[in-house]
């Protein structure tokens, strides 16, 4: 069972995720930020290939940094089962690192174990809400602590929800006391999609349970819809909603997400530190 | 409709691609529920299809029309594992299935030997044996190998067909994580094969002298061993 009573999340300040092209440099002390996240799956063994080739470089780090597991493949919203071996497979590398915390999608990735690898929004309703609570409840006892939700961006809207983001959210973390990591950028992104205006997610979800932010950059198609493609800088409008977050509660641990064209570890942590203007 | 029927009839339309059964999203003005749609399937399937064209760079160079090839294929066999490099591990399986006639003789043994590099490259840290004793021959744990009457390195190289000629191919990734293949005249490519099997130089030129002369085995030896050991295939336990 998890201890409700633990302080939710530790503020562990301005991280970034960690990419294997900077491991030399942050390894040779160059970093200037104070945690990393990892893409969990990347440091899993690979069935019947053994460990990981990026294993050994990130124990030496977390020797030095604290460490926290953001993963994509828990796929919590989905109607398959909970996935136990890849949980197992996650509790070992967790033995291994000791993260601080551990987080995933509130989202589906595929059904009938055939795998998207897309985190696909889900339908805001209450059988939603208490199949997604129970899951993530199995998740918590399994690891006998909280997890970390991320809000993901959206491009569609089913017909069958029946609540907003914002209250879909909140009601799956009443149900579970699980934390959230609150992605701005994909609050702005489904904003500009969706038509919302930003600040009501913020205004209406428990604040005292965000553990994590995130932010990042991404790209506004032709087509008009807005995609979170984490390849480029983090833009003024999510630095703005930042702000705003800052105008109702502390900042938690924060990051800034960049996965496709990765600048140098100067350049990205740059985009991190400039948070520091705001506090 | 439940999670599950939702659930299920949106990853068909992401398996299939099809745009047709958009009644489960809305539809607004600003944009249509098919673009909306769209942004899942594309992203879905050029992941999966760019990690194949990786994977068979060599072997889809010798096919036309190889997207839709790829397309059918990811239907048939969507990945099953959040390990997304392992989406192409079918893709042999459903050549055969499907009866695909391939124009170049030698397409299904390259294929395999595309599969094996990547196999490879995954099994670079997947050492399993201790040396223990002196002259044990400790094998790089990324090689495979694979027999062919086509000359598969050649070709994978060049990515131009070439005609028959017999080839025992090695494959193994370095320590800088580049996967290399090469063979080797018929009786230097036996010479390192026993040398894998046995673990043991010392077994390894007792076997050999059987069919080979001591001398010719010298001159193999001397011309390959340190060649190997450069390469990274194996290491001699001194």
């Amino acid at each position: 069972m998890i201890q409700k009573d633990k302080i939710l999340f530790p503020q562990l300040g301005l991280g970034l995720g960690l990419r294997p092209e900077h491991f030399d440099q942050i390894s040779n002390g160059e970093s200037r930020v104070q945690w990393f996240e990892i893409l969990t799956e990347n440091y899993l063994g690979i069935s019947g290939h053994g460990q990981s080739p990026l294993l050994a470089k990130l124990l030496r780090l977390a020797e030095i940094y604290p460490i926290v597991f953001h993963c994509v493949s828990m796929n919590i919203g989905s109607v398959d089962n909970i996935d136990l071996d890849f949980l197992k497979q996650i509790k070992e590398l967790k033995k291994l690192v000791n993260p601080k915390w551990i987080s995933d999608h509130l989202c589906w990735t595929g059904v009938d174990n055939k795998n998207t690898h897309e985190l696909l929004p889900l339908p805001y309703t209450q059988e939603t809400i208490n199949h997604v609570s129970q899951k993530i409840n199995q998740i918590q006892d399994f690891f006998g602590e909280r997890i970390l939700i991320e809000n993901t961006s959206s491009y569609i809207t089913y017909k069958d929800s029946e609540l907003e983001e914002w209250e879909f959210i909140s009601e799956i973390v009443n149900k579970t006391d699980c934390g959230i990591l609150l992605d701005i950028n994909n609050i702005y992104v489904s904003s500009v999609n969706h038509n919302f205006n930003p600040k009501d997610f913020i205004n209406n979800i428990p604040l005292n349970n965000v553990g994590q932010i995130h932010l990042a950059g991404h790209r506004k198609k032709k087509n008009g819809l807005i995609v979170d493609t984490h390849d480029d800088f983090v833009c003024d409008e999510v630095y703005e909603l930042l702000k705003y977050f800052l105008t109702l509660s502390s900042l938690p641990a924060t990051m800034v997400e960049w996965d496709d064209n990765i600048p140098d570890l100067k350049t990205y942590e740059e985009e991190v530190l400039r948070i520091n203007q705001f506090l | 409709m439940s999670l599950k029927e939702l659930q299920g009839k949106i990853f068909e339309i992401v398996r299939y691609q099809s745009e047709d059964d958009c009644k489960l999203v809305i539809d607004d003005k600003k944009i249509g529920s098919k673009t909306r749609l769209n942004t899942y399937i594309n992203s879905s399937y050029i992941k999966a299809k760019e990690c194949i064209e990786d994977d068979y760079e060599a072997s889809l160079s010798f096919i036309e029309n190889k997207d839709q090839l790829i397309k059918d294929y990811l239907a048939q066999y969507p990945p099953d594992t959040h390990f997304i490099n392992e989406c192409g591990q079918n893709f042999l399986k459903y050549l055969i299935e499907t009866n695909y006639q391939a124009k170049q003789p030698f397409l299904l043994d390259l294929i395999k030997l595309e599969w094996l590099r990547v196999e490879s490259f995954y099994d670079f840290y997947n050492y399993k044996h201790v040396v223990k004793n002196t002259h044990q021959v400790l094998v790089n744990p990324s090689l495979k190998t694979i027999e062919s009457h086509w000359p598969l390195d050649i070709i994978w190289t060049n990515k131009t067909p070439h005609d028959l000629k017999k080839s025992l191919v090695f494959i193994w990734t370095t320590e800088d994580r580049i996967v290399d293949c090469q063979s080797w005249d018929e009786e230097v490519g036996i010479v390192l094969m026993e040398l894998i099997e046995k673990k043991s130089l010392d077994l390894a030129v007792e076997a050999l002298l059987s069919n080979i002369t001591s001398s010719k085995l010298t001159k193999i030896l001397e011309a390959h061993l340190s060649e190997w050991i450069n390469k990274g295939i194996l290491l001699i336990k001194e």
